[in-house]
């Protein structure tokens, strides 16, 4: 069953250029048009500057398209009335690339776990305690967390907060905007896996942007390849790319072995 | 063939208070070759770049050891000679290329206040270094580059210019601090692979600090692993991929994704 | 509720300023019962004393007790900046948040009308105020309230905007927080400690200001013991008498300074 779709999302920054002159209209996503099964991981790649997040923000409803529209569940989202509007929002969550930026300084990790609760849930005090206490536990972190503030945590338990955060409400998608990009290795590895057996259990779907081909070619069954916001290609799984687009970023992955250099000094 | 030590770093111990965040640090780097130093944030690899390069915050002591710059110990340096080494000799290459340029000037400015420092020559002369050493490390446009500021260009870019400036002053060791980082894959591999024809065409040593194995795998020659402060692991590149030592090793490259 | 905990978590340079204003504070408002006399009595007979123990500050040329005066004049001079402070911040708090998360039409009308106002210096726009008002405390209270309001009322809403654009604000608004929620648990944790430091550092102004306008006869009117009133009566006998002038002129100092060095010490947590 199709859970998203994305129909010709056009989107123009205008900038005036003094008082006198017209203004000017730089296209930041051209005619993008796409749909994501449920359960599925659609990856979005491309450099940076090609408009990848621009869009991951415009899918999760939080910038709006010059044209075009988003249908998420058949509910549009920029034209939506308030009531489906938290329905979608209740669906559709987010992770973003840096996980520190994306916490509120003053709150405490129960605060910030609590937060989407206190907006949908009509839970008491204690279930909300409990609840954080289950979504700690998913993300693979101690209880004892919970008292702690952001600045206290390291860049990868940060992370898993900001994925246990999206969890909270169960929902049907999530967009990871370079979710793992400024992890270390083990973790991001570790992160990844963790993301894909949250999948399998709960029948999640992701969007998966990054500009790293080969993590987003291990999480997604499909992949999007974008340049100066147009979609240039669509790959899938086990397929080899031909747009030359695509080629460079192939080509950019680096060796797992140095054996596998282009060429090798001494 | 006899390789050429450039820098040395003999049992260097580093202390914020009591706690050691380096501790007995043994490495060389080799002329032509590339030292890489893998290890994940916090462990010490930042602070080891500073530690080189004398210029390690306040709060940070070197309690013992020796750092080599061709047999002459930096540390023992007067500040003015240690001042025109570091620009001259030494440079850093730091994370984000955006914050190290001064924001209000060109980048002909920079170029011509870094050559001015360590030279004597005329402005045309200057130019045309900047000029050649951009145009090196294949920059397009690059007359009309000269005079961007460093807020337009974007951060692959910067990056590149940061080390045609280096290149521009013939450093003989480039200290690369997580030179990638910040950039995307496409950038990242053209700014690796512009090291790669520095370390063999000038002949400098480079000292590249990362956290990524692939960055290690396309460009170092010799690999130290650093965890918690300590180097764990050193090793050719090739017996480090073939046959790592190190439980924290093996659990690195377990880590990698294979595509 | 942790910002308070943490604002009260001290350095010494606060505790110590803190401590000060807080003795101020409770003589203020213990002031009837420590007054030696009461600070309205005339007695002619009795004027210009030299400090004794009866009355350790002298008394004045209508031979009211100093001391009783300077007392009963901290409910005056601090007590209605601190009011005027409260008073102007809460409401520009409301305004403030309000037009931020408004936009639009209100946000540049609001702009532009704040934007004339500000064009005026402080004291021209409240001498205009009382002006109009006539001079009584209650119209100081005011005057000054709203020309606070509107510097405050502005200055809230560009922090507000600032931060829209915060991550974390957007990561809320994923979450589905929104309106009141959003001001409450997001922008208005975030942008108190600034609110507080700028609040303490005008309180200072904000006495000299009240102070001002009694010494030139706008503000508040003769018995009352208001310091500001104080130095404009005892301006008469500054060559026979320059203490009287004194004492009321070293205690607007005195708290000025303190609530000065608190706000500095202010600006450096965090």
């Amino acid at each position: 069953m199709t859970l998203l779709e994305v129909k010709n999302i056009e989107k123009y920054y205008s900038q005036r250029q003094f008082i006198f002159r017209r203004k000017h209209e730089i296209p930041i996503i051209q005619k993008v048009s796409f749909s994501l099964r449920e359960g599925e991981c659609l990856g979005i790649v491309g450099q940076s500057g090609s408009g990848k997040s621009t869009l991951g923000r415009i899918i999760l409803g939080v910038e709006r398209p010059t044209n075009g529209e988003v249908l998420f569940q058949g509910v549009n989202l920029y034209e939506a009335t308030s009531k489906d509007k938290k329905m979608v929002r209740r669906d559709l969550q987010a992770v973003f690339q840096n996980s520190y930026d994306s916490f509120n300084p003053k709150q405490t990790i129960f605060e910030i776990l609590e937060e989407p609760l206190l907006n949908f849930e009509h839970y008491s005090k204690i279930e909300r305690q409990h609840k954080v206490m289950e979504l700690l536990d998913c993300v693979e972190l101690a209880n004892t967390i919970a008292q702690k503030y952001p600045a206290q945590l390291s860049g990868g338990q940060q992370q898993r907060i900001n994925i246990a955060r999206a969890l909270a409400l169960n929902p049907k998608l999530i967009v990871l905007d370079e979710a793992i990009s400024s992890l270390d290795m083990i973790l991001q590895k570790h992160i990844l896996q963790l993301l894909q057996t949250l999948q399998k259990e709960r029948k999640l779907a992701y969007i998966f942007i990054s500009h790293d081909l080969q993590a987003t070619h291990f999480m997604s069954d499909r992949i999007l390849v974008m340049q100066h916001g147009q979609l240039m290609e669509e790959i899938q799984k086990g397929q080899t790319c031909q747009h030359p687009v695509s080629q460079e970023l192939y080509n950019a992955i680096l060796p797992s072995h140095p054996r596998g250099r282009n060429k090798i000094r001494y | 063939m006899e390789k050429e030590k450039v820098l040395e770093v003999k049992d260097l111990t580093v202390k914020i208070g009591e706690k050691n965040v380096l501790s007995s640090i043994n490495m060389t780097a080799y002329k032509g070759r590339v030292l890489g130093i893998i290890g994940e944030s916090g462990s010490g690899k930042t602070m080891l770049c500073h530690a080189i390069m004398q210029s390690l915050p306040s709060l940070a002591q070197i309690t013992q050891g020796q750092v080599l710059y061709r047999q002459e110990d930096l540390m023992a340096m007067s500040a003015s000679k240690l001042r025109a080494y570091r620009g001259r000799h030494l440079s850093m290459i730091m994370q984000n290329p955006a914050t190290a340029f001064d924001s209000i000037q060109t980048i002909e400015k920079h170029f011509l206040e870094t050559l001015k420092a360590h030279f004597v020559m005329t402005k045309k002369e200057m130019r045309q270094i900047a000029i050649d050493t951009m145009y090196k490390v294949n920059l397009p446009n690059v007359e009309q580059l000269l005079h961007y500021y460093p807020f337009q260009l974007s951060g692959g870019m910067l990056q590149r210019v940061m080390i045609a400036l280096s290149l521009a002053i013939q450093s003989t060791l480039y200290i690369a601090d997580e030179p990638t980082t910040a950039l995307d894959t496409v950038n990242q591999k053209q700014v690796l692979t512009l090291f790669d024809r520095i370390c063999s065409e000038t002949g400098a040593a480079i000292i590249l600090v990362t956290h990524d194995l692939g960055v290690i795998a396309e460009l170092a020659d010799d690999v130290a692993v650093m965890y918690k402060g300590e180097i764990i692991e050193q090793a050719n590149v090739f017996d480090f991929f073939d046959a790592p030592q190190h439980p924290y090793t093996k659990k690195l490259l377990q880590s990698r994704i294979t595509f | 509720m942790s910002q308070v905990k943490k604002l009260s978590h001290v350095n010494y340079k606060k505790s110590f300023s803190l401590t000060i204003l807080g003795i101020i504070g409770l003589l203020g408002i213990f002031a009837p019962l420590l007054m030696p006399h009461d600070p309205f009595a005339v007695d002619i007979t009795r004027k210009f004393l030299a400090p004794s123990w009866e009355y350790p500050l002298g008394t004045d040329h209508l031979g009211r007790c100093v001391f009783s005066r300077i007392l009963l004049g901290i409910r005056y001079s601090l007590g209605s900046a601190l009011l005027i402070q409260m008073i102007a911040i809460i409401l520009a708090i409301f305004l403030g948040a309000f037009v931020a998360l408004k936009r639009g039409m209100i946000d540049f009308l609001f702009i532009r009308i704040c934007d004339i106002l500000l064009a005026f210096p402080t004291l021209v726009l409240a001498f205009g105020l009382l002006g109009l008002l006539g001079p009584s405390l209650k119209n100081v209270l005011i005057a000054l309230i709203f020309t606070q309001l509107i510097y405050y009322s502005r200055m809230i809403r560009s922090l507000f905007i600032g931060m829209n654009e915060k991550e974390f604000i957007q990561a809320a608004r994923i979450s589905g927080t929104t309106g009141v929620g959003l001001i409450v648990r997001h922008y208005f944790p975030n942008v108190l400690p600034i609110i507080v430091t700028i609040v303490a550092l005008d309180v200072g102004k904000v006495i000299l200001e009240i102070a001002g306008f009694s010494f030139i006869g706008l503000g508040v009117q003769a018995p009352i013991p208001e310091w500001g009133m104080m130095v404009n009566e005892g301006k008469q006998y500054i060559r026979q008498h320059p203490e009287l002038m004194l004492y009321p002129g070293l205690a607007i100092v005195l708290v000025v300074l303190l609530f000065n060095r608190l706000a500095s010490s202010l600006k450096n947590f965090e």
